[in-house]
């Protein structure tokens, strides 16, 4: 029986966006991230110190300034003047020039500074015998910790009840690091895109996560037992035993694809007619390292190296990033391991590096243009990952490269880090290979100019489609206009492949839809030669790749560059999957 | 309670910093909560001359909604407002006026 024949209460059937695969049903248990602790800590830059604090205040400002415009559109006047309150006291004079003579007297980090003098405020007022003013206790308190969590970046998230499908407000990719998986069967969050950071780094934990769930507040409670599937985005709240036998069996179904996905484990990436690519894993964390060997990733096709900064210690030293680099490089052994350059800004912001509040950030200081400029800690990387290079087959890729000039300009930067370390007696690999993303349109434009200068493509597909599609994919408003299957996408993919080909380079890609099955026949006709995707996905892939035979793929590569629509596309592409 | 701005100079002609007080009672029945406090701070903060609240020998930054709510300012309390700076009365009679209209303006 299929779940949409059951008659279910609508306030009981809740849908989303499947995120991480999986069938999961558990009891309801609602985290709330607030419940940190702030460690106290000694810091050299005080200046740097203070400006963290005006970064994460002013941030904390528009967050409730953004939310009190809605209110106001909704006509509640109760929460408008909350939110009016919040604001009063975020801009408290005795509250900022309180923290900020504590973080320069005692040269103390600014959550530890702030959370101090806001206890003081709570303390003080809970003393006052007044019961309007012992309501505003929660606001101050509610205030600075949103200050405090945009100050701290992650923090743990865990529960101590068994058998637990969490249930938060948001998730942002500084969170995930911090789930602690024990006792969590299932994660559904309020809010959420599917194409956001978290969302890529939410699949490769390996718990079935919902995003966007929007009713889930409204209608579970902390005494709900709740079912989700991870791949659907279904989610049904107090399931009865006809739902919860629908759910074992497509548990019992997942379980049985999964163990036949891992035949594929050690084979080849291969097509019926005997046409090779390769399949590697995007990583992020150190803990996807572990998941791409046990799905027999074939090298890494995109290590996001800024991940390593995602919290609020700023970049990472030359150290951490050597030990990471070696590590990864030892582990994939000869696999080839492509390591991008730090790519913040935009959807990625680190703090202290880049620039806070561009009105259009995904068109602003990110990638290698941040890099360029902030050309100290870009320096120290190249170093970390030249050093790193004799330990394995690296690739160092270069991401949001938009013109010539800047590919020249890496290269030269690469080569004289390489000559400097030579002359200090520090060996490098002789084979590094050095490649860029083509996920500018002007640089997919100009890819026969530029495969004479590097050793290989790697198409970042979410990007190249934002921006091809002039569509900001965290937008959600114009989520109709972000088209992955728009033909002007395709012809650029195709192109630059093309391109790559006929200058002897290899290309790759490295966005999400490189694992989508309807896109698979595509990729692989217009001639793609590695697919780079989030663990969880490579056998299923893999297995995708031998059901297909190059002739069929090239064909339909060819009708669907002739295609006019996105909707023709999809339409030729789904076909082909029967 | 309406300002003109004119009247800025008339009162303070050449910007001289002066001192300004006045004492009052407050008349309102929940005391100075979240809502007058904010309302203090407020007009204090529009302010250029430092301002001070004090009650039962504590005195607060005028235009910190928090330190004026931890006074804990009870309906009949005397308290003190005290500006320092070039617009000193001007401050203290805008705010005065606010506590005597019972916090009806905006």
């Amino acid at each position: 029986m299929d779940l949409l024949d059951l008659k279910i209460d609508k306030c009981r059937r809740l849908s989303g966006i499947g995120i991480s695969k999986g069938v999961a049903i558990g009891q309801c248990t609602f985290i709330n991230k607030r419940t940190l602790f702030i460690e106290k800590k000694s810091i050299q830059n005080i200046e740097h110190e203070l400006i963290r604090l005006e970064n994460s205040i002013n941030h904390s400002k528009l967050k409730i300034e953004k939310l009190q415009e809605q209110t106001l559109e909704s006509l509640d006047k109760n929460l408008s003047e909350i939110f009016s309150a919040h604001l009063m006291i975020l801009e408290d004079p005795e509250l900022l020039e309180n923290t900020v003579s504590l973080i320069r007297n005692e040269k103390v980090n600014a959550e530890w500074a702030l959370e101090k003098v806001a206890n003081g405020f709570i303390e003080s007022l809970s003393k006052v015998n007044n019961k309007y003013i012992q309501g505003r206790v929660a606001d101050i308190k509610e205030v600075s910790e949103q200050v405090l969590n945009y100050l701290t970046g992650s923090v743990e998230i865990k529960t101590e009840n068994l058998n637990s499908i969490i249930i938060l407000e948001e998730l942002n990719a500084g969170d995930i690091a911090g789930i602690n998986r024990e006792n969590i069967k299932g994660i559904i969050v309020q809010s959420g895109e599917e194409t956001s950071h978290a969302a890529i780094l939410a699949r490769n934990i390996g718990i079935p996560t919902v995003f966007s769930v929007k009713d889930i507040f409204r209608f579970a409670t902390s005494n709900s037992e709740v079912a989700l599937d991870g791949e659907t985005g279904e989610v049904i709240i107090d399931p009865d035993q006809k739902v919860i036998n629908i759910f074992n069996s497509k548990r019992i179904e997942f379980t049985k694809k999964t163990n036949e996905l891992n035949l594929f484990k050690n084979l080849k990436s291969k097509t019926l007619d005997g046409h090779i690519v390769q399949v590697g894993a995007n990583i992020g964390l150190m803990a996807d390292l572990e998941s791409a060997v046990n799905c027999g990733a074939e090298g890494v096709g995109l290590y996001r190296t800024e991940f390593m900064a995602s919290d609020s210690l700023g970049l990472p030293d030359e150290y951490i990033q050597f030990e990471n680099y070696k590590r990864i490089l030892t582990q994939m052994s000869s696999h080839l391991v492509v390591i991008r350059t730090f790519d913040i800004g935009s959807d990625k912001p680190v703090k202290n590096f880049s620039i806070n509040q561009e009105p259009n950030p995904a068109l602003g200081m990110r990638g290698i243009r941040l890099c360029l400029k902030e050309r100290n800690a870009f320096l120290i990387q190249i170093r970390a990952l030249l050093r790193a290079s004799v330990f394995g087959n690296l690739a160092i890729m270069f991401p949001m490269v938009s013109s010539l000039d800047e590919v020249l300009i890496l290269k030269e930067i690469v080569q004289e880090m390489k000559l400097n370390l030579e002359a200090q007696g520090i060996s490098v690999s002789k084979k590094i290979q050095i490649g860029i993303m083509i996920e500018v349109p002007a640089a997919a434009m100009i890819t026969d100019v530029l495969a004479k200068h590097v050793d290989f493509f790697s198409i970042g597909t979410n990007d190249l489609t934002q921006y091809t599609c002039a569509t900001d994919r965290l937008n959600e408003h114009t989520r109709v206009f972000y088209e992955p299957f728009h033909p002007g996408v395709l012809k650029l993919i195709a192109m630059t492949i093309e391109n790559a080909h006929k200058n002897g380079i290899w290309a790759g890609m490295c966005g999400s839809i490189a694992a989508k099955k309807e896109m698979v026949p595509f990729l692989l006709g217009v001639g793609l030669d590695e697919f780079s995707v989030d663990s969880n996905s490579i056998l299923s892939l893999r297995s995708r790749i031998a059901q297909l035979t190059m002739s069929d793929c090239k064909e339909l590569a060819k009708q669907a560059l002739n295609c006019e629509t996105a909707s023709a596309v999809k339409a030729l592409m789904s076909n082909s999957l029967q | 309670m309406t300002i003109d701005l004119n009247l800025k100079s008339e009162i303070n002609p050449l910007n001289e910093v002066t001192e300004f007080e006045t004492t009052l009672i407050i008349a309102q029945e929940e005391g100075l909560h979240a809502r007058p406090a904010g309302m203090i701070a407020k007009k204090a903060s529009s302010f250029q001359s430092k301002v001070e609240v004090s009650c039962g020998g504590q005195t607060a930054n005028a235009k910190s909604i928090m330190m004026i709510m931890s006074l804990g300012i009870e309906n009949g309390s005397e308290i003190k407002i005290k500006a320092h700076g070039i617009d000193a009365q001007l401050a203290v009679k805008t705010i005065e006026g606010l506590i005597l209209n019972g916090f009806t303006g905006s």
